[in-house]
């Protein structure tokens, strides 16, 4: 292996221009990053210290260990969705390590409407606890929650992967063995009331934990009954009569305690991969990342220069360099963990597309994770393409990519358009973990080239009824269309959507990574084999 | 020679005594509560047998089940130790009966120098002087009368009574009466035969004691005088052998004085009689009491004369005869002991309790280390404090206190608080290296010196808390490329220290990879260059030093040996700004395990802030319970003599 040689130059003006926009970018990204964790009125503030809770980022960071990195996922959840009511989609999921052992947190934001579950709320935790099934990373559930929120009951109840899914995966993760403690803070109300039911350890705050499957209003509307809150489902009552949680605590402190002395007697995973001991930082600095971004969608830029401000000692082993050049494969070691690199350098022509293939089924074989850096328009399109069958060729990349046993990680680094998504381990391909950088944007195919199709079609359609083409008109369809996409395949657009597991500082990618492969190497690896290739 | 003997005790006397035995030839039989369950006086001995009691301090007292084990096991002779047993009349006389020697005095002589009124008359009777006193015969009044003609302060003292129980100084004649009514109560609890006596109060005297051996027909040896001036709750913690600042006339005076008080009862085995010098009169010396038993401090006499006094008592008490001549015992050079106990100088030498999980003695051969547990021992309040002692020999006392400060600072006790810094800052202070005369004022004299040497917490010690808390929150166990982003995305806590001496120290980690950073108040930051745990120790270099240092960690309490000193730290838990909803009662809680005595309060009754609801013993000291609330009680969890653990609610209270 050798270190990457870099043709950057860090005091050219191009180099400069983007350093300046992307920082700016990441600023921003920072900024709104900030609010979305922190920004509440004093009212709902106020609200939930009368109360005598603590803040949701105050128990995380009393139930982790001390300094415990947190790798925070899908902070930004939700940003671009319901006029901005629900920062972090109400709730904060993410990794981190009680008594040395990686659990992930899901914890409502009682700020946040009372922690009431949006739409994307369900998605969030759903996504989590996907992230919790394939990783089989034990949960710690921090509840807190005032139910679904009702305005939004069509949106978020009856479907596959509405409400229903978190319990459903709840008792997936218990039947393969991988252990969930929930504490409880405030009322686990119908639904919610699950949670804590379906975990394996409970623990319940006397005072302001409650579960049942109606509150007292419901109750009284429904039986005429009149009962408090803590008479009908307290700590003490579920922790001594009923049997619906093993413990109560007096305070918020002495349940976060209990909790981590439950994790302390977690067995743990049998690790698949071990890292190498000797871990150097990347010879070049990660900050020069802003540096060569490029300011504009449409320019490229080369990925080696990337990875090289990615792994270990920026060292890069490619293979075939030769051959199928917009596509870059090779081995390196991030955090001492070897990794399957595939970058994009361009379109992907049927060469870049059978080298992909070919590299994805030796680190199968090899036992190496995959690393995807997505900056991709697509496949090459045209006649001669299509005659050598690019189709076909895209195809193969893609049964290897989805058919291959080893876990799989993609950065959105830059543009991530059309069958290139998929080609390159997009949201339905089970990526482990999707992080994207500011400046990434996601379509079907870029925003000029939408508008131009729109308009051809539309053109084609109205001189085949003989009509007459308005050009003011045709220009309407396209503005539209471009503003359309324009809004819809930016970084904030995609993450509201949970398109992603969150936004990322560029800088905190070898971070990102690191930590999301800890979690991987402590997980089974998949026994998929390959669907039929056309050769 | 006996072919067996029995040891009536536990603990280092026990241990000390089968060493003796055993180099004699002589089988060892020791006995055992089952809180002393495989101590080592347990194994060392040849067989041990379990004694049973509802305490462990009336088993060990209990005569029946004593001879019980030596007819089964026909044992010949019984040594007691020192406490306990010893100064029972009761065992010498039972034993005879069953025609088993006993390795101490004869019963009367036992009885006779155990009530101290009647020592005191006795050695009275034969010209010793003692101080002015007066005794109580069943005439309150005309005790009352008496006393008022002594000159005061005078001390109040129960007949019955040792090591610093049952005594009260009284400044004025008019505490006088209260006074005797508290000290009835604690004759009736404790010493019940006992009386009260009075004597006038010597203002700065020294405890001079001679140590004597008898062969029972009148022929008495004395091995030369003990200094144990350093005392705190009126126990002794510091000795030496021989006494300074006496000249060679009153020393003869002293020696020749015990040995008329024990050749008149025709003593016989070893024994110490205790002279008071006051530090303005040398020429004086009064008569005390006499111990008629082995002394916790015998090793330094053993140490100057090359003498082993255990093996003394079992041939004399076998042969009734001496095999050495008074002019056969010189002295040679200077010797000091240090009793290590479980205490705390800073609490007023309240004792402690805790499981000793470290235990690492100094492994110089220069120094004898008397002790009778070993790493894992709990220690409880059933028992005394003194865990075990260390004795230094040199050519002169200089080389003694040289001696004794390398094994002081090489012993290492952790997971029980002990005096073992106390120790050292006494016999590092000036006044005790110096050509003072030391009187029994000395510890309370010197108090805040003793106590301030351990108010101040060096970088060094912080920076190894930090490391040590660090290690046990995990921090260090991640992969080194996952300790570089320590603290991402998350708060690092601040570690919070605490020491009762010094307050609250807040220390915030800013790395810990590859290098860690601690900030403390002031902008002041510390390095630490690198650091390697090992089992229970850690080695660092910080701020350029190398350090080595002994630790032990249970909860949130932290025990650290480093650079000879012991320091009992306290990590705070982070609270923040959460309150608790459920408001626990205010329940009066142990603050260490113990046994009720008194209660003065009962369910219903209304009680203010400072009332004394309670009284308890832990580890023989008395302590009030007292109410921190105005309220009323709403229910007493224990009765009288009924035992308690640490932590648990003695008494509710609902506040007003």
């Amino acid at each position: 292996m050798s270190i990457l040689k870099t043709s950057i130059n860090t005091s050219s003006n191009e180099f400069n221009t983007n350093y300046i926009f992307n920082k700016k970018l990441v600023e921003i990204f920072r900024k709104k990053q900030e609010e979305s964790r922190l920004k509440r009125s004093d009212r709902d503030i106020t609200r939930v210290r009368s109360q005598g809770k603590l803040l949701p980022r105050e128990r995380i960071n009393l139930l982790l260990d001390q300094g415990s990195p947190f790798l925070e996922l899908s902070s930004l959840a939700a940003c671009n969705a319901y006029n901005g009511e629900a920062p972090s989609a109400s709730c904060i999921t993410g990794i981190g390590s009680i008594h040395g052992k990686d659990v992930l947190i899901i914890a409502n934001d009682p700020t946040v409407k009372g922690g009431a579950w949006y739409p994307l709320t369900v998605k969030k935790i759903v996504r989590a606890l996907d992230i919790a099934i394939e990783n089989q990373l034990p949960v710690v559930h921090l509840c807190d929650s005032a139910g679904g929120f009702l305005p939004q009951q069509a949106n978020l109840f009856a479907d596959k992967e509405h409400a229903g899914r978190m319990f459903r995966n709840q008792c997936v993760l218990s039947k393969l063995g991988v252990k969930q403690l929930a504490i409880v803070f405030g009322h686990c109300t119908a639904g919610g009331a699950y949670i804590p039911a379906l975990s394996d350890y409970s623990i319940m705050v006397r005072g302001n934990g409650a579960i049942f499957l109606a509150g007292p209003p419901l109750v009284k509307a429904a039986t005429g009954e009149n009962v408090s809150a803590e008479e009908l489902g307290g700590a003490d009552l579920h922790s001594q009569i009923s049997g619906t949680c093993d413990y109560s605590a007096d305070s918020e402190e002495q349940a976060i305690e209990l909790g981590r002395e439950v994790v302390e007697y977690w067995s743990e995973n049998k690790i698949s991969i071990y890292p190498r001991e000797n871990v150097s930082e990347p010879f070049y600095s990660p900050t020069e990342l802003y540096g060569i971004i490029p300011n504009d969608i449409k320019k490229a830029y080369d990925s080696r220069e990337v990875i090289a401000r990615i792994v270990d000692a920026s060292n890069f082993h490619e293979f075939q360099p030769q051959y199928g050049k917009t596509l870059i494969c090779g081995y390196a070691y991030i955090w001492g963990f070897r990794v399957g690199i595939l970058a994009n350098n361009g379109v992907i022509f049927n060469e870049s597309a059978l080298k992909g293939a070919h590299f994805i089924q030796l680190c199968d074989k090899n036992k190496t994770p995959l690393l995807f850096l997505q900056n991709i328009t697509g496949f090459m399109v045209g006649k001669e393409y299509e005659r050598r069958g690019i189709t076909k060729d895209g195809a193969k990349f893609l049964m290897a990519q989805v058919g291959c046993s080893v876990p799989k990680i993609t950065i959105m680094c830059h543009g991530s358009f059309g069958a290139g998504n998929y080609a390159m381990c997009g949201r339905a391909f089970d990526s482990r973990f999707i992080f994207a950088w500011p400046n990434h944007q996601i379509g079907i195919m870029g925003g000029e080239q939408a508008a131009k199709t729109l308009v051809e079609v539309k053109e084609r359609q109205l001189r085949k009824n003989n009509k007459k083409i308005n050009e003011k008109e045709m220009k309407e369809i396209y503005d539209n269309t471009l503003a359309g996409f324009n809004e819809q395949m930016t970084a904030y657009y995609s993450t509201s959507q949970i398109w992603d597991d969150g936004i990322i500082d560029p800088v905190d990618t070898r971070s990102c990574l690191g930590t999301a492969l800890t979690v991987i190497s402590k997980s089974k690896f998949n026994d998929f084999g390959y669907g039929v290739m056309r050769f | 020679m006996f072919k067996n003997i029995l040891i009536a005790n536990r603990g280092e006397i026990a241990c000390r005594i089968i060493k003796t035995a055993k180099k004699m030839g002589i089988e060892t039989h020791a006995v055992f509560h089952n809180k002393d369950h495989s101590t080592p006086h347990t194994k060392q001995a040849d067989y041990s047998h379990e004694i049973v009691g509802p305490n462990p301090n009336q088993a060990y007292l209990d005569m029946e089940q004593l001879v019980g084990i030596l007819k089964n096991n026909k044992i010949e002779a019984v040594h007691p130790g020192y406490g306990f047993l010893s100064e029972n009349p009761s065992l010498p006389e039972l034993l005879e009966q069953h025609g088993i020697a006993y390795i101490g005095p004869r019963s009367e002589t036992v009885a006779l120098m155990g009530d101290k009124i009647a020592a005191l008359q006795f050695a009275k009777s034969l010209g010793l002087k003692t101080i002015n006193g007066a005794v109580l015969d069943n005439n309150i009044g005309s005790f009352i009368s008496n006393c008022e003609s002594l000159n005061f302060p005078i001390i109040l003292k129960l007949s019955g009574a040792g090591g610093g129980r049952g005594i009260r100084i009284i400044d004025d004649p008019s505490e006088l009466s209260q006074s005797i009514k508290d000290l009835n109560k604690e004759k009736e609890r404790n010493f019940g035969s006992s009386n009260i006596f009075a004597e006038e109060y010597i203002s700065s005297p020294r405890h001079i004691e001679v140590q004597i051996i008898g062969d029972g027909n009148g022929n008495v040896r004395h091995l030369y005088e003990r200094e144990c001036s350093i005392q705190r709750r009126y126990q002794k913690i510091i000795e030496e052998a021989p006494a300074r600042h006496l000249t060679s006339f009153q020393k003869k005076g002293l020696h020749e004085d015990a040995k008329k008080l024990a050749s008149s009862m025709k003593y016989l085995n070893a024994g110490t009689v205790e002279f008071l010098v006051p530090a303005d009169d040398q020429n004086t010396h009064y008569f005390l009491e006499m111990n008629t038993r082995i002394q916790v401090e015998h090793g330094i006499t053993e140490q100057i004369c090359s003498i082993d006094l255990i093996e003394k008592q079992i041939s004399i008490a076998y042969k009734k005869k001496f095999d050495f001549e008074q002019k056969d015992i010189a002295f040679k050079g200077h010797a000091i002991q240090a009793r290590v106990c479980c205490e705390a100088a800073e609490d007023d030498f309240k004792p402690r309790t805790g499981k000793i999980d470290y235990l690492k003695f100094p492994e110089d051969s220069d120094i004898r280390i008397d002790f009778g547990i070993e790493e894992g021992h709990r220690v409880s309040s059933d028992f005394d404090s003194m865990i075990g002692k260390i004795i230094a020999h040199g050519k002169n006392r200089k080389e003694a206190i040289a001696k004794l400060e390398k094994g002081l600072s090489d012993l290492t006790v952790l997971g029980c608080e002990t005096n073992v810094n106390t120790l050292l800052n006494i016999i590092r202070l000036e006044s005790f290296h110096e050509n003072e005369i030391i009187t029994t004022n000395f510890i309370k004299q010197n108090l805040n010196h003793l106590i301030n040497q351990t108010k101040v917490l060096t970088d060094m010690e912080i920076a190894i808390a930090t490391l040590i808390n660090l290690k046990t929150e995990y921090a260090f166990s991640s992969s080194k490329a996952r300790q570089k982003i320590f603290g991402w995305q998350n708060k690092v806590k601040p570690i919070i220290l605490h020491d009762k001496n010094i307050g609250k120290i807040i220390i915030q980690v800013s790395q810990i990879c590859p290098n860690v950073f601690l900030n403390l108040a002031d902008n002041k930051l510390i390095k630490v260059e690198s650091f390697d745990f090992t089992d229970s120790s850690i080695e660092a270099i910080i701020s350029n030093k190398r350090v080595k240092c002994d630790y032990l960690i249970f909860k949130n309490l932290l025990h650290l040996k480093i650079d000879g000193q012991h320091k009992y730290l306290q990590f705070d838990k982070n609270l923040s700004s959460s309150k608790n909803n459920h408001e626990p009662d205010k329940n009066v809680k142990a603050e260490m395990p113990g046994t009720v005595i008194s209660i003065l309060s009962k369910a219903g009754m209304k009680v203010e802030v400072g009332q004394i609801l309670m009284i308890v013993e832990s580890m023989k000291i008395q302590t009030n319970i007292i109410s921190e609330v105005n309220g009323t009680i709403d229910k007493i969890y224990f009765s009288e003599n009924q035992s308690f653990e640490r932590g648990t609610t003695l008494i509710s209270i609902s506040e007003a």
